[in-house]
């Protein structure tokens, strides 16, 4: 019998520490991989688990009206948000979030049963509701619905409704302006969202001393409107009662300041609730008072009359002999009314708007002359108020002028322009002659509270002081005996112009028949003016200026001079040789 | 060589007896105690301030989402001052009063005499009106 030889014990030690070595090498390999190769991977996977990041949305400035009072202005609110992948009884979480958010129970059970886009991705976030109440959210969370989730927004609100609807414009769902100052102000009004991130525990319990990272959001600034609250719905009210008066399919109201170009209110009827603005048609977002180019009318004459004071083509006392039509190349031009051939200052002219006077006149001016009075009045270019979709109208150059131009267009009619165009020309004359930038915002106003007033506004002078002081007087008397006597305001003089204007057919290959716009552009205190009204009807059944629109002036100027408490003033100075007749 | 090994065995000579004593027995209790007690208070004390801290945390926590809650109260209050002042509610309440706009604003006036230009006059005789003295309603 032989006996093994026992093996020396040194093998069997080395052979452990063999395999000791290779185990301590894997678990040394392994904790090289975690902490040095995958550490900022898994370090980032230990945040997400443990930190929530809020997004902290700004809140979005506040639109005020010249006296402080706020047109629009937002509030905290929750979008609500389903994961379907996590919902698990589609049905009874549809019953509860359709009835807390007063939605259709079928399609928001749709929205939460699973479903897979078109790449074969499983679909992971679909709203439910957007801008929601605060506390309707708050019974929402309360129901611990699987897979429902939150996130903050805002929500804007016009507390006006549709108070200077087209002018305020108006936010998407996701608080963005889409139209209007909303657009226009976005960049001002949006402000910066800021971020917040916390340590929570795996039921969402904040920990205390934990991460926490906080960018607070910079709130967007206010803005400061020219409008009047106060003036702009009873301009409101009393545009959609004049349309109503005069079965029309709608109007323009303009008030403006002359001497700071500062306009008080700008409407278009029909209007909308900007809070609901998807439930009106399109049509009616569109500001028509900066947006709409129409033809002017009679209203244009003011132009015709200033080009020629101004240029001294017209003797003041000089007297035109004015049948009641004239050939000009193959078109024949009528005044309004059949009458005999009549002598007629310029004053008169204006008075009676006679457009074979007006004609003449601007014959005597030559079409470089008159065209370049156009231009610079304002037509053929925008404003500069910066509004989105304002139209510069439609002034062609001269040498574009067809034979028959110089019979339309001193007359308002052959070109396009819009309310707040016209307006500022009667602003200019308002103002000594002074033609001055029109605008809707006197400042912004920061988080310090300080108003940042708006930029000056652009100035030049178009005619002469005198020019404009002869011009008002004409204007002055057109209410006191011509076409615009329905303008006239108890206790004060006032200068203005009617217009009625044939509304040129779609296809512009000539005129509609029985369609007119009809307005009244003036301004009050006629020696000191403090205020331009424009007021334009479209279609009325009345047909003309002086009927349809001038009382619709009438009676804004009334409210306005009592809201603004605006003295009456002396009678304009007459030019002793202005007047020829009446 | 020789005088190294003479002094080691004169020391050796001299040196008194060993003698086996008994372990000293060292006093450990007090020790323990006190490094208990000195543990135990820092225990004690950052748990006490770790409380604190939370406490506090929680507190601002709270006291952060009381504030954007009066915020947003206070805005709401904002949204129904601004509605309730609105112009449309302001006529829609005073026609429920009774309140009528009137149909004619009447002018007061002082005596022409001093008024620049005030011979020429528009509908009413006196031209010179004071400012605050038109009557109406906004």
């Amino acid at each position: 019998m032989t006996r093994r030889t026992p093996q020396p014990p040194a093998r069997r030690l080395v052979a452990l520490l063999a395999v000791l070595s290779l185990g301590l090498g894997g678990i040394l390999y392994r904790l090289v991989v975690l902490q040095v190769k995958d550490a900022s991977a898994y370090q980032a996977m230990a945040r997400n688990e443990l930190l929530r990041e809020i997004a902290l949305p700004a809140t979005r400035g506040t639109i005020f009206d010249r006296n402080a009072q706020p047109l629009a202005m937002s509030l905290p609110a929750k979008a609500v948000f389903a994961d379907p992948a996590i919902v698990r009884n589609p049905a009874g979480e549809a019953r509860a979030v359709a009835s807390i958010l007063h939605l259709d129970r079928a399609e928001v059970e749709a929205k939460l049963r699973p479903a897979v886009r078109a790449d074969g991705t499983a679909v992971r976030f679909v709203y439910l509701g957007r801008g929601v109440d605060l506390d309707v959210a708050a019974r929402l969370a309360g129901k611990h619905l699987a897979g429902i989730g939150f996130l903050a927004e805002s929500r804007r609100y016009y507390p006006g409704k549709e108070l200077a609807a087209q002018v305020l414009g108006f936010v998407g769902t996701d608080g963005t302006g889409l139209d209007g100052l909303e657009s226009q102000y976005q960049k001002i009004l949006a402000g910066r969202p800021g971020h917040q991130v916390v340590e929570e525990d795996p039921k969402g319990v904040f920990i205390p001393q934990g991460t926490n990272e906080d960018v607070p959001p910079v709130p967007g600034e206010d803005l400061v409107l020219t409008i009047d609250q106060d003036i702009q719905y009873r301009v409101q009210a009393a545009l959609a009662q004049a349309v109503k008066q005069n079965n029309a399919k709608g109007g323009t109201v303009i008030v403006m300041d002359p001497r700071t170009g500062e306009i008080l209110a700008m409407a278009t009827y029909p209007w909308f609730n900007p809070g609901n603005f998807s439930d009106y048609a399109s049509s009616r977002w569109k500001n028509g008072a900066v947006a709409n180019a129409y033809e002017p009318g009679s209203v244009n004459k003011v132009i015709t009359a200033a080009a020629a004071i101004q240029d001294r083509v017209v003797g003041l006392g000089q007297r035109f002999e004015v049948p009641d039509n004239l050939r000009l190349y193959d078109k024949v031009f009528h005044d309004a009314h059949e009458h005999p051939p009549e002598q007629m200052t310029l004053a008169d002219i204006l008075a009676y708007s006679s457009n074979i006077g007006a004609i003449k006149v601007a014959g005597l001016l030559g079409k470089d002359r008159f065209s370049s009075y156009l231009y610079r009045f304002g037509l053929g270019h925008t404003t500069g108020l910066g509004f989105p979709g304002e139209s510069s109208g439609i002034v062609l150059p001269p040498e574009q002028w067809s034979g028959t131009s110089m019979g339309t267009i001193p007359i308002g009619q052959g070109i396009a322009v819009t309310p707040v165009q016209m307006a500022s020309v009667y602003a200019t004359v308002a103002n000594g002659g002074v033609w001055v930038q029109p605008r809707l915002v006197r400042g912004t106003v920061g988080e310090d509270g300080k108003l940042t007033p708006a930029p000056p506004p652009d100035t030049r002078r178009v005619v002469s002081a005198q020019t404009a002081s002869t011009l008002t007087r004409m204007l002055a008397y057109a209410v006191e005996v011509g076409t615009g006597t329905e303008a006239q305001v108890p206790g004060y003089w006032v200068a203005g112009k009617t217009g009625t204007a044939l509304k040129p057919l779609p296809n512009a290959l000539g005129y509609s028949t029985g369609k007119y716009v009809a307005s009244f552009i003036g301004f009050l205190p006629a020696s000191r003016p403090s205020l331009v009204i424009a007021a334009i009807l479209d279609e009325p059944s009345t047909e003309f200026g002086g009927i349809a629109a001038a009382p619709l002036f009438r009676q804004i100027a009334h409210m306005a001079v009592a809201r603004l408490r605006i003295p009456p003033a002396s009678k304009p100075p007459v030019p002793q040789h202005a007047i020829g007749a009446g | 060589m020789t005088a190294p090994r003479a002094r080691h065995t004169g020391r050796a000579a001299r040196r008194p007896k060993l003698r086996v004593v008994a372990p000293r027995r060292r006093r450990r209790l007090p020790f323990l105690l006190i490094s208990l007690v000195v543990v135990g208070t820092l225990i004690a004390g950052v748990a006490s301030v770790q409380a604190l801290v939370s406490q506090s945390s929680f507190h601002m926590s709270e006291l952060s989402r009381r504030t954007e809650q009066l915020r947003e109260r206070s805005l709401e209050l904002r949204l129904k001052v601004a509605e309730l002042s609105s112009p449309r509610h302001l006529q829609d309440a005073a026609r429920r009063l009774g309140l009528r706009v009137p149909a004619q604003v009447n002018l007061l006036t002082v005596n022409a005499g001093a008024a620049d230009g005030a011979s020429e006059t528009g509908s009413t005789q006196d031209q010179l009106a004071l400012e605050g003295h038109v009557q109406g309603s906004p």
